[in-house]
């Protein structure tokens, strides 16, 4: 279950004739087709924040000196819309999500090893209901619910603060990632908990010393999706946000909006969707491994 | 139980014994008697502080102060004219509208009619108010009105006292249950109002969907301090049967300690289930409950209210042949989506996997790396990507003009049936007649999307399997094709068929890969829409809308909103993916190994 990711040495297919040159013509011919469609797109992406201008048709097919220019990343890093801002509105949304994301993945990794843990070593009355119910809700679709939200943050004052919608995204992420970490937990023989507590340790020093450090691989996975996750979001930063409080993603969205001529400018989102894309595909590699690990578990696990 | 209660208590102790019901009962008449019986005085305070802590709020979030005030006659100078003078806020409005981006905080402000700058929030007073969308028409004006309602004018002698003076708890409940009342009238308190007047306090109807909302908030509320009183209940029977067996009051502090230890469980989940209460349950109860009302656009443009209305939007959802018809349509597109995005993606997913894993291929670290490389890109981005691809002048087209392949593709696209007239630049998602074609490249984007993570999820899973059966199945003469039916295939779908079954649920309700991509559109065909229907105008669904983005555009489409329909199905939708979800938990063995 837990065997180490190794490069495989052997055929998941292909027998004897697989080892005739066609074959392996028609796997690089496929490899390359592949990644001419993944690239494309990309390249053309980076070619369209290099260009001129606010059209899409003057993006050229092959790359020319004549329509090259800098003014997409200029705009990005220098367009404020209030003087007083301490950095260019885009820098400044891309911090604000920076921020959501941190206390997002903080708070989730937090509660949810500590709800994953109880529901894996501890045996009471509703667990199974409260771990059902828990999934069931999380299911509900969430555009009127929206409607509901918007009155929460209303009567709390929250409107228009970014960090609050960390609860929002860490109580829809509990769900889930407990029922991630509770089924790797379930992995690691109760005997151990049972040695610490004769040697006298207490319930949370079991949980902090001995569970954490060893559910590490889990845990890294549902910190790298809990980070992730408001980069993404549009839709409640959209509605609970406005637009000097505004998350990374609605920012890049409302350039490409038709209907908001000021702004429109694909070739501005193209550049800024580079620069937010970049780190972002940073940390997805880097943490390849955790994430192909949790996703191989998860998908075990159910 | 009852046993222990009747046996006598140690000899040698102060406390006499009595039955525990004495002191149940004591909880149940209110927070903290029973303990207080019991004699554990610093826990009777804790529990006696719950009660106080609702009354304060309930105190402080009220105007029942004024309300004694103007009963026994002592509030003549509130209920004479206040004097305000506008000017003031007025400028304050100017100035935040000075920067350059004045838009309102998303669409949810106007739909719920609430202005967007908002002022300090007062449970007591402000919230219910119809405000107008027009601010800053006159620049600072000086006007008078009353502060409170005089009900010596009121017509019919209706008096909404709760409504007026109530606060979080006894108004709550109030607007939960009423879902508000139109207070409207000249006689009501004596003086002319018109309906929409932003600053007006108390002579306009109710906002139905806040005092729902806030109803819900309350009814929350209630409900902990209700399980706070059941523990309490509990608390002071067994605390009573272990006083009578051992005569000893339990100091506080070991009752802490006896909590932590019992309770440990619970006191962890606390949290987690706080957050869940309000930022989950909440919504869903709300969504439920809008889907008995009568909650449409039109409570927005008239002076109506919601009301509880029972199964009339069900009625009018699933009942009316127009709606059915556009709805089945919908449903099958749907269905039809999510099985055919989950099966390409799986499929191409699978592929490159076998391929990229291949010992035959050099370099596969790099080859892994390019094409894992849409699954590392945000989707939202992606998906605006490719929406300004397929634009009329975007990539796509470019790319078919210079290789001039456009006419050949255009009367292919034409010839298959996916393009409705071979056009020279294809219009990928936009006339009428390109539904089909929309579809197709929905489908297709999607695959570019979500192909990667499948392809790791598999390589994650092929490298799972035991080597030794490809080892055994090399000497007993198997081929390729063979080892890959018996061994591969089977090992790589029971790992994950459950995760094929969440992706299939996933883009049921995959709103982005539609929203982003095409907005819903092409328009439905206009000689297609049934007359009935016809009033919804812009909230109808377009060719490539699925389920959850049509209710998008019930819900968050101004002025043509149909609430109660797209609560209706949000539940249906529930009811498909939740079924799905239990299913797929239940089969799970470590789901059914519990308990």
């Amino acid at each position: 279950m837990t065997q180490k990711i190794k490069p495989s040495t052997h055929h998941y297919f292909g027998g004897s004739y697989a080892k005739t040159r066609l074959f392996k013509i028609f796997l690089y011919t496929w490899l390359v087709i592949g990644c001419i469609f993944v690239l494309t797109p990309v390249l053309w992406m980076v070619g369209a924040s290099f260009t001129k201008g606010k059209l899409l048709s003057n993006v050229p097919l092959i790359p020319s000196l004549s329509t090259f220019s800098l003014e997409h990343y200029e705009w990005i890093f220098t367009y404020k819309s209030q003087t007083n801002s301490f950095a260019s509105d885009f820098v400044m949304a891309f911090l604000r999500t920076f921020l959501v994301a941190g206390v997002t993945t903080i708070g989730i990794v937090f509660l949810t090893s500590l709800t994953g843990y109880v529901f894996a070593r501890y045996r009471f009355t509703g667990k199974k209901f409260m771990l059902l119910g828990m999934m069931l809700l999380q299911m509900f679709p969430s555009f009127m619910g929206m409607i509901a939200l918007y009155i929460i943050f209303r009567s709390f004052g929250w409107l228009n603060n970014p960090v609050y919608l960390a609860f929002i995204y860490i109580a829809g992420a509990i769900p889930t990632n407990t029922y991630l970490i509770r089924g790797y937990l379930r992995g690691i023989p109760k005997s151990i908990d049972e040695a610490a507590t004769i040697d006298g340790a207490s319930q949370m020093q079991i949980f902090f010393k001995l569970i954490l450090p060893l559910s590490k691989p889990i845990v890294g996975f549902v910190a790298v999706t809990a980070f992730m996750s408001p980069w993404m979001d549009f839709m409640l930063p959209k509605n609970m946000l406005d637009m000097q409080n505004q998350t990374v993603a609605v920012f890049l969205w409302r350039i490409t909006d038709m209907l908001q001529p000021f702004y429109y400018n694909p070739l501005h989102f193209m550049a800024g969707a580079l620069i937010l894309a970049i780190p972002i595909m940073i940390v997805q590699i880097s943490m390849q491994k955790f994430i192909v690990y949790g996703m191989a578990s998860g998908a075990e696990k159910g | 139980m009852s046993r222990d209660s009747v046996k006598p208590a140690g000899n040698k102790t102060a406390v006499q014994s009595l039955n525990p019901i004495i002191p149940a009962a004591g909880s149940f008449v209110f927070f903290g008697l029973g303990q207080l019986i019991n004699k554990n005085f610093l826990k009777a305070l804790v529990f006696f502080l719950v009660p106080v802590l609702f009354f304060v709020i309930e105190i402080s979030t009220s105007n029942w102060g004024k309300y004694a005030d103007i009963l026994t006659g002592s509030a003549d100078e509130y209920i004479s004219l206040q004097t305000v003078d506008y000017s003031l806020s007025e400028e304050k409005k100017t100035g935040s509208a000075a920067s350059e981006i004045t838009e309102s905080s998303g669409s949810l402000a106007s739909i719920l009619g609430l202005g967007s700058d908002e002022e300090d929030f007062d449970w007591g007073s402000e919230e219910d108010l119809w405000a107008s969308a027009d601010d800053g028409s006159a620049a600072g004006y000086v006007e008078s009105f009353y502060e409170y309602p005089n009900y010596d004018l009121s017509r019919n002698n209706e008096k909404y006292i709760v409504r007026d003076f109530g606060g979080f708890f006894t108004r709550g409940v109030w607007g939960l249950v009423t879902l508000g009342r139109i207070v409207i009238g000249d006689e009501y308190a004596g003086k002319y109002m018109t309906l929409y007047d932003k600053n007006s306090r108390w002579l306009v109807a109710d906002n139905s969907t806040l005092l729902l909302g806030n109803g819900l908030i309350t009814l929350v509320v209630i409900i902990l301090g209700v399980l706070i009183w059941v523990l309490g209940i509990a608390d002071a029977y067994q605390t009573r049967i272990a006083l009578n067996k051992s005569g000893e009051c339990e100091p506080f502090g070991e009752f802490i300690k006896r909590i932590w230890r019992d309770a440990y469980v619970y006191i962890i989940l606390t949290p987690a289930l706080v957050l869940i209460l309000f930022f989950t349950l909440i919504p869903f109860l709300f969504t439920f409950l809008i889907a008995f009302t009568n909650y449409t656009y039109k409570i927005k443009l008239g002076a109506m209210l919601i009301e509880w209305s029972g199964f009339e939007a069900f009625a009018n959802a699933v009942v009316d042949p127009a709606w059915l018809s556009i709805f089945s349509q919908i449903f099958a597109w749907t269905v039809f989506w999510a099985l055919m995005s989950s099966f390409t993606v799986y499929v191409l997913g699978f592929i490159n996997a076998l391929i990229v894993e291949s010992p035959l291929i050099r370099g596969r670290k790099v080859w892994r790396m390019i094409m894992v490389l849409p699954w590392a890109i945000p989707s939202l981005i992606s998906l605006i990507l490719f929406k300004n691809m397929l634009n009329k002048d975007g990539l796509i087209n470019q790319l078919l003009f210079a290789t001039n392949l456009m006419e050949p593709v255009s009367n292919f696209l034409f010839n298959i049936g996916l393009q409705g007239r071979p056009d020279q630049p294809i219009y990928w998602f936009d006339p009428v007649y390109n539904g089909n074609l929309a579809k197709f490249c929905v489908i297709m984007v999607n695959l570019w999307l979500g192909a990667p993570y499948h392809m790791m999820l598999i390589i994650g899973v092929l490298s799972t399997i035991p080597r030794d059966l490809y080892e055994a199945a090399n000497i007993d003469g198997a081929t390729g094709i063979q080892r890959f039916k018996a061994i591969t295939l089977p090992s790589v779908l029971a790992a994950t068929v459950p995760s094929l079954i969440m992706t299939f649920a996933f883009n049921f309700n995959n709103f982005g890969a539609v929203y982003f991509l095409t907005g819903g559109g092409p328009v439905w065909d206009p000689t297609k829409v049934p007359d009935s229907m016809r009033i919804i105008g812009s909230s109808m669904p377009g060719q490539t809308d699925i389920l959850i983005s049509w209710i998008y555009k019930l819900t968050f489409t101004q002025s043509t909103e149909m609430f109660n329909v797209a609560a209706v199905y949000t539940i249906i939708i529930f009811l498909i993916i939740g079924g799905f979800s239990v299913y797929n938990m239940q089969r799970s063995k470590s789901f059914s190994e519990d308990e």
